[in-house]
């Protein structure tokens, strides 16, 4: 029987190499453009008719739309919110689109991949990095002196505050990773159960399969949520400092 | 006439403030349970990290200047505060970040925002 961690391989289906770097066209590729296409078939059969009660084609737009809007109202402001919206609704379709498809029966989930998820984790950190340093200059390392800590105790204060910024995209992009990996095996953990122990006892590692799916569905949810969340926290630290 | 309208008015009236703190106990639960659950999802991970960048850190510093296991043993323990400090703002709720926030104020501003954000009671 195969391995449960099997589903994670990447299958190279063209073969391509320029400069000495593999640029395969593999699964894991065959699935992002997918969710590209599919997200960009979703929006668009659904703004298509921009009807003002929305039927439900154009209610699942809309929804995340408002979703993701709200998020970024709440956390980052209604004014500065705006300019960063479509930075966070790109990057919470993408790990949503990823997680969802992810639990296709013989699809690719290319959010359990670290390599992916660290990617995003330091885009974020990127662009949340560089607009504090647009946004306040050389002021934005006073983000390192914890307010109300007396000086005597800043040569370890400094270094816990930057190792606890440093460790964001490490956690940010673990939690996804981790998250998605472990409920995938487990889902072929159970699934491979049911295989071993026949037709007859093989029914309750599949209903239990079943459930397990709806918490995968709840943590793939979950997890794009988490993920749109904490880039706008980190926004929102950039832009106000403390 | 009147009579009819003025019952069904005061009929939806009284529907919809049912339906409000209805709505208002509803989000307020499923707000505190989403947090709860996304709150133990980021606990766990943010005290590995931390631990991560220390060691990683402390490694570098080790090759760099040549400081044996000093640099190692020092960052980890200093990247295991920063991962317990991490948990203990995420918890605590002095939002999931570098710098303390006053949480009062932060109380405030959320009371603020408040009431521009009512359209989002909806969506889960």
């Amino acid at each position: 029987m195969a391995s449960p961690l099997q589903q994670f391989e990447i299958q190279p289906y063209i073969p391509l190499e320029i400069g000495g770097y593999d640029i395969s066209f593999s699964n894991a590729s065959l699935w992002m453009s997918l969710a590209v296409v599919m997200t960009f078939a979703m929006f668009g059969a659904a703004m298509r008719r921009k009807a003002l009660v929305p039927g439900r084609w154009q209610n699942i737009p809309e929804m995340f739309y408002e979703f993701v809007a709200g998020m970024v109202r709440d956390t980052v402001g209604q004014e500065e919110g705006r300019k960063f919206f479509p930075f966070v609704f790109t990057i919470f379709i993408i790990v949503l689109m990823g997680n969802l498809l992810g639990l296709v029966p013989y699809s690719f989930t290319y959010t359990s991949h670290i390599v992916v998820t660290g990617a995003l984790a330091l885009l974020v950190f990127g662009v949340a990095t560089l607009l504090g340093f647009i946004r306040h200059g050389f002021h934005f390392l006073s983000f390192f002196v914890p307010p109300g800590v007396h000086w005597g105790l800043w040569p370890i204060m400094i270094p816990i505050e930057v190792m606890s910024y440093l460790s964001r995209p490490i956690s940010l992009s673990v939690r996804l990773c981790a998250n998605m990996m472990a409920g995938h095996t487990m889902l072929k953990v159970f699934a491979g159960f049911s295989v071993t122990m026949g037709a007859l006892f093989g029914l309750a590692p599949m209903l239990l399969n079943t459930a397990l799916f709806g918490l995968e569905l709840i943590v793939a949810l979950l997890q794009a949520y988490v993920f749109a969340l904490l880039t706008c926290m980190y926004l929102k630290d950039s832009i106000e400092l403390h | 006439m009147s009579d009819p309208l003025d019952e069904l008015d005061r009929k939806i009236k009284d529907a919809q403030s049912r339906q409000k703190t209805h709505d208002d106990h509803d989000a307020s639960g499923d707000k505190s349970n989403d947090r709860a659950m996304g709150m133990a999802m980021r606990v766990g991970v943010e005290m590995v990290a931390g631990l991560l960048v220390g060691g990683g850190l402390g490694f570098l510093i080790d090759n760099a200047f040549d400081t044996g296991p000093w640099g190692l043993i020092v960052m980890v323990v200093l990247g295991f505060c920063a991962g317990i400090m991490n948990v203990y703002r995420t918890v605590a709720g002095l939002g999931m970040s570098v710098g303390y926030r006053d949480s009062l104020k932060q109380a405030k501003d959320k009371a603020k925002d408040a009431d521009h954000t009512d359209s989002q009671s909806g969506e889960q």
